[in-house]
């Protein structure tokens, strides 16, 4: 599989050992310059060896899974693990937005997901957790960010334009209509990042999968293909998560009877 | 027709929801119904209530015989029409934010944009043409305040609910917004207007009012 010989090299656990100078470099530099980070430094360093060993051998489990109702119930449960990620990240919400943050992560990942895996990737069987499993995982990476930018523009802007809000409704808008402007620039809040990345991927860095194939030994060529793949179904799966949660909320921002709920007022 | 704008029991709070307050009172048609009370009783609070921009807690209006909940809150909305005291603009020209109505549901299908009036009501405000062109958000206090009559007029409403409408005026313009909307009121059947101001002399200008009182 690999260009000119090459296939990937294992890093054997005397090697790893080796990385220790490195965590030396970086406490070095702290004690001389008294930042006081050798505690953080020690205990992340502990912690990312546990956390990344661990997540080594749930990876091992899952791969050798053959059932697709498992490998999708393990899909969903990093879907409510990114939701509540991103809710948490919401400052003033008007109701707690778990439900509707769940709701559309679960729905644009597995949409745009399964289009990459079913009929992209197409591996056999379509369920192959070493397929589904990362590039589910990158989506809802992503869209988590996505959504919780959208939503977080959304309140502020609303919140930050009241008498706007209220003004369009005494001239006779609907909700929709009172807070279009400020739902267009949540949505855009929300998708520029992954927009720009498409712009200067490649040239300012390289994404960490691509680098991750290549080190493995695949060919560069072929990592770009699954790179662009990956960024194009990354920008999809964030434009529908924002419109999604964007669609799903606003209308909690009014009452029933099409007036701003009087909770807004109160949170100011 | 029994009652034109009849309002029973209308409580809500203020802000939070430690102060309740709870009026009953009615507009006649062809009158000015003048809502007194010191600053902070929840005078701008009740204006909102009867235009449904603010949730009541309880009470109904009756207008023209009907519940208000017998009407669609666009079509309540754009009948009766609250003027806020501070005058919103929106990006875009002075002609944009005049049009802005027409786009909305309240009127969008049953209203046309009428340039003639247009002209005319700049002119009873004394405000050139060209700020038509000029765009809003940069329009002085003044300005901006009479564009924003001159919005909701458009629209014909039957009901004006006013804020302190003098509040951005200068003398001279003071006396001609107020003269203009005692005409307005008296020149068809089945027009009213609620008022809000802090000024005796303003209610001078009004030939038929009556008074409602928010304690402090
Ligand atoms: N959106 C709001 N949030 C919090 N408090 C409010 C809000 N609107 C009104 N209030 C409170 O209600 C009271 C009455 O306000 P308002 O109706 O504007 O009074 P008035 O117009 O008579 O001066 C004020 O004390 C104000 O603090
Ligand atoms: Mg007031």
């Amino acid at each position: 599989m690999g260009s000119g010989g090459y296939s990937y090299i294992e890093i054997s656990y005397a090697q790893l050992l080796l990385s220790i100078i490195l965590v030396l470099i970086t406490g070095i530099i702290s004690a001389l310059l008294q930042l006081g980070l050798i505690k953080s430094l020690l205990w992340g360093t502990v912690r990312a060896f546990v956390q990344l060993t661990l997540i080594g051998y749930v990876l091992s489990f899952i791969f050798k899974l053959d059932n697709w109702a498992v490998i999708l119930l393990i899909i969903l449960l990093m879907c409510y693990i990114a939701s509540r990620e991103a809710s948490r990240r919401i400052k003033k919400p008007m109701v707690k937005p778990d439900a509707v943050s769940f709701l559309a992560l679960t729905a644009s990942t597995f949409l745009v997901g399964m289009i990459v895996v079913v009929f992209i990737v197409a591996p056999d069987p379509w369920y192959t957790p070493q397929v589904m499993i990362p590039i589910f995982g990158m989506i809802l990476g992503n869209s988590m960010n996505g959504i919780a930018l959208a939503l977080d523009r959304m309140y502020g802007e609303i919140y930050g334009h009241l008498d706007e809000v209220e003004q369009l409704l005494a001239l006779g808008a609907t909700p929709f209509e009172a807070v279009r402007d400020y739902v267009k620039e949540a949505l855009r809040a929300g998708m520029t990042p992954t927009i720009n990345s498409l712009m200067v991927v490649g040239l300012v860095s390289l994404p960490g999968m691509m680098t991750g194939q290549i080190l493995a030994g695949m060919d560069p060529a072929v990592a770009v293909r699954y790179q662009f793949v990956v960024m194009v179904m990354i920008a999809a799966a964030v434009a529908m998560g924002c419109l999604i949660i964007v669609g799903l909320s606003y209308r909690s921002m009014f009452n029933e009877d099409m007036a701003l709920n009087e909770k807004l007022y109160r949170n100011n | 027709m029994q009652d034109f704008f009849r309002f029973t029991e209308l409580t809500y709070y203020l802000g939070s929801r430690e102060r309740e307050i709870r009026i009953s009172g009615e507009l006649k048609p062809g009158y000015v119904l003048v809502v007194k009370g010191p600053s902070g009783s929840g005078k701008s609070t009740l204006l909102k209530v009867m235009a449904r921009l603010v949730k009541a807690q309880g009470g109904e209006i009756i207008y023209r015989d009907k519940n208000w909940y017998a009407y669609s809150p666009y079509a309540w909305r754009t009948c009766i029409q609250y003027v806020p005291q501070k005058p919103v603009m929106f990006r875009g020209n002075g002609r944009e934010n005049l049009y802005k109505p027409f786009l909305l549901k309240g009127i969008r299908e049953d209203r046309i944009f009428n340039e003639e009036k247009v002209r005319e009501y700049l002119d009873i405000f004394s405000l050139p043409p060209q700020i038509l062109e000029q765009e809003a958000i940069t329009l002085s206090g003044g300005e901006a305040a009479r564009l924003s009559f001159i919005r909701a007029l458009l629209i014909e409403p039957s009901i004006i609910l006013l804020d302190e409408p003098t509040a951005y005026l200068d003398q001279e313009n003071r006396i001609k917004v107020l003269r203009f909307f005692s005409r307005w009121v008296k020149e068809e059947p089945g027009r009213g207007i609620v008022l809000i101001s802090h000024q005796e002399n303003d209610i001078e200008e009004f030939s038929d009012t009556s008074f409602i009182s928010l304690g402090g």
